[in-house]
């Protein structure tokens, strides 16, 4: 068993860097980043051993970002799976692939399934136990507290129910999917944030993954009515650090300020968006948007991109993005969900263009 | 309402997901003596069609697909009976065997042009997701399918479309399926460069790129 760095105290660099870039202008635009998969691949682990171990999720990763000069320290793991699993939903676990909720077999089928969504044992039930390792083991290596992560009510529906059932409850059966959404919102995530929040009195920020909002899989009729009502119970419920920032698919609309205004209600003091979107409007759409909100910006390089393209189009972006939501501050770049075969070369392009061009004198 | 009154609305239901109103038009359909199966051809697919159209522009999204499929469907349960009793056969176009490929737990968009190619005639066969090589070959030959339609959403699991082909050709089977690919980071570029026959942007795309394939077999 490989054996990691006990100490990355060395990223509260980094982490102050983000700190005034949400803020105002720092000394360099920071770069943050999601790469487990990629990261699995770069420790020689398999799935099996790498999800299951908090050593390697927190040691381990963090390790590779600070090789790849990634500023901001983040926990990853799969987020979307931890909920559904501790109330019972069937999770495949396999060598090759990070878990996921096994999609031919919902936990909800019917209405009686519905008991099946309370509170769970924080101890016992499924993983929840594992992240409350991995939270402590961040705290304890880089000396701050992680952004906690949990799996956001309509992406945690989904998993549980099946998108295209989902979709069709709450377009047919309106009383059924608000029950659903009651339950999940009120017995499931709500307990377990606030204990997380006990567990974590540090934790300045509690994010809600949430890829499933996204356009073309819902449109803003659902988004209004559906998603963004329930993210802001959990912040009557939880807290005001809790937020939902990862839906995307504006483009797909004639007025993509629609979706943002949304965007910015479940998740207020920062407006995120990534590719194929940015790519699509153009980065200054965003900026324009972040400057008359009055709130900073993170723009995401997107993954397939980051995956397939040549290193000198990868700098090229990075340097568009950052030239043009970089200016007066406000701004980080985040580099989306780097999968096991992006070339090394492709990271290190976009690392090295951020430190390139991303310096405030 | 005279005939081309009950085509109008039942392609006006499909396209507003109107699922009561596919079914009355379906009932009049029956009771006027229409033919069951212009209906489906000139009435609720012409409204399948002009919501694949939308969806295709962003115009309209998953949710009113679905509603689509969903009267479409409602509506087929009233006519398939007198289909049936006729003896009459909704000819099938052609047999699709649809995966997404090993690794890629993604299916929204396999099961919209899953959705589509069975709403514009072609036979689906739908295996779902994280399906290894070997398992979309055998299913392929089990279901004696025309075309194997491939999907992958993340650029990890691409290479794993171009596995299909090379495997198909290992042994002796490529000139057998029509391969189409499609997802998110899947293009043209790289549909060439595997030896794909097809690739569809959008589940539209891939009604039209599977019609002009048969075509061209004849
Ligand atoms: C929803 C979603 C999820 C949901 C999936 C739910 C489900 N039931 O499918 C959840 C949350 C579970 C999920 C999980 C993961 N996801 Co995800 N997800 C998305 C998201 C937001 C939308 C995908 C989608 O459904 N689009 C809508 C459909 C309609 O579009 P489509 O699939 O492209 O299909 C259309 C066409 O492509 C075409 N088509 C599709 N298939 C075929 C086939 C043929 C034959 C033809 C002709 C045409 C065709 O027709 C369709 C309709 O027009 C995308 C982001 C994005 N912008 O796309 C990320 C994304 C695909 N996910 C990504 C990743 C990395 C993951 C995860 C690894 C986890 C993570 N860390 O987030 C896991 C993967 C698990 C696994 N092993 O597969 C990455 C992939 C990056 C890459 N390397 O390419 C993306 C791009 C996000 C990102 N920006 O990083 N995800």
């Amino acid at each position: 068993m490989k054996t990691f760095k006990k100490d990355y105290s060395s990223f509260q660099k980094g982490l102050g860097r983000l700190q005034t870039a949400m803020n105002g202008v720092p000394d360099r635009v920071p770069v943050f980043v999601q790469m487990h998969e990629f990261a699995m691949k770069e420790l020689g682990m398999n799935a099996t051993e790498f999800f299951a171990n908090p050593d390697l999720l927190v040691g381990g990763y963090l390790s590779v970002l600070e090789r790849f000069g990634i500023d901001v320290p983040t926990v990853d793991y799969d987020v979307y799976n931890i909920e559904a699993e501790a109330i019972g939903q069937t999770v495949i676990y396999s060598e090759h692939d990070m878990p996921d909720v096994d999609r031919s077999d919902p936990l909800i089928k019917s209405r009686d399934d519905l008991k099946k969504i309370k509170k769970p044992d924080f101890a016992s039930d499924g993983r929840l136990a594992t992240v409350v390792e991995i939270n402590n083991l961040f705290c304890e290596l880089v000396g701050e507290t992680p952004t906690l992560n949990f799996c956001a009510p309509f992406s945690l529906a989904a998993n549980i129910r099946g998108i295209e059932q989902l979709i069709m409850d709450i377009l047919i059966e309106p009383d059924f999917a608000s029950e659903l959404f009651d339950r999940i919102t009120e017995e499931l995530l709500a307990p377990w944030i606030l204990y997380l929040k006990e567990k974590f009195p540090g934790a300045r920020s509690i994010c809600g993954n949430d890829a499933t909002s996204s356009l073309p899989i819902v449109n803003t009729g659902i988004l209004r009515d559906w998603i963004v009502p329930y993210v802001q119970r959990l912040r009557e419920i939880c807290g005001p650090e809790i937020y939902v920032p990862n839906w995307v698919g504006e483009s797909h609309l004639k007025n993509p300020e629609e979706m943002l205004e949304l965007k910015l209600q479940a998740c207020p003091n920062f407006l995120e968006c990534q590719d194929p979107d940015v790519a699509e409007l153009g980065p200054a759409v965003y900026k324009n948007y972040a400057e008359k909100k009055g709130v900073p910006l993170i723009l995401g390089v997107g993954a397939a991109f980051l995956a397939l393209s040549a290193p000198q189009e990868i700098s090229a972006r990075v340097k568009h993005y950052i030239e043009v939501g970089g200016q007066n501050g406000r701004f980080s770049l985040y580099l989306c969900n780097i999968g096991a075969t992006t070339p090394a070369e492709n990271i290190k392009a976009a690392v090295d263009a951020v430190h390139k061009h991303g310096a405030y004198s | 309402m005279n005939k081309q009154e009950i085509l109008e609305q039942l392609a006006k239901a499909v396209v507003e997901g109107d699922k009561n109103s596919a079914r009355e038009n379906a009932q009049a359909a029956v009771d006027e003596g229409l033919d069951p199966l212009e209906a489906v051809d000139r009435g609720l697919s012409k409204g399948m069609a002009v919501v694949g159209a939308n969806f295709e522009s962003g115009e309209s999204f998953l949710p009113e697909l679905l509603m689509a499929a969903d009267s479409f469907n409602a509506a087929m349960e009233i006519l398939n009976p007198l289909i049936e009793a006729n003896k009459q056969k909704i000819s099938k176009l052609g047999t699709a065997l649809l995966a997404t490929v090993k690794g890629d737990m993604h299916n929204i968009g396999k099961n919209i042009v899953a959705t589509v190619l069975e709403t514009n005639g072609f036979e689906v066969v739908d295996i779902g997701i994280d399906q290894s090589t070997l398992n979309i070959i055998e299913a392929a030959q089990k279901h004696k399918a025309d075309f194997i339609g491939l999907s992958s959403v993340m650029t990890t699991t691409m290479p794993y479309q171009k596995e299909v082909i090379e495997t198909l050709s290992e042994m002796g089977l490529r000139e057998k399926f029509f391969v189409l690919v499609g997802g998110g980071p899947v293009t043209q570029k790289w549909a060439d460069e595997i030896g794909a026959d097809g690739y569809g942007d959008t589940a539209v795309d891939a009604v039209g790129v599977a019609k002009k394939l048969l075509e061209k077999k004849g």
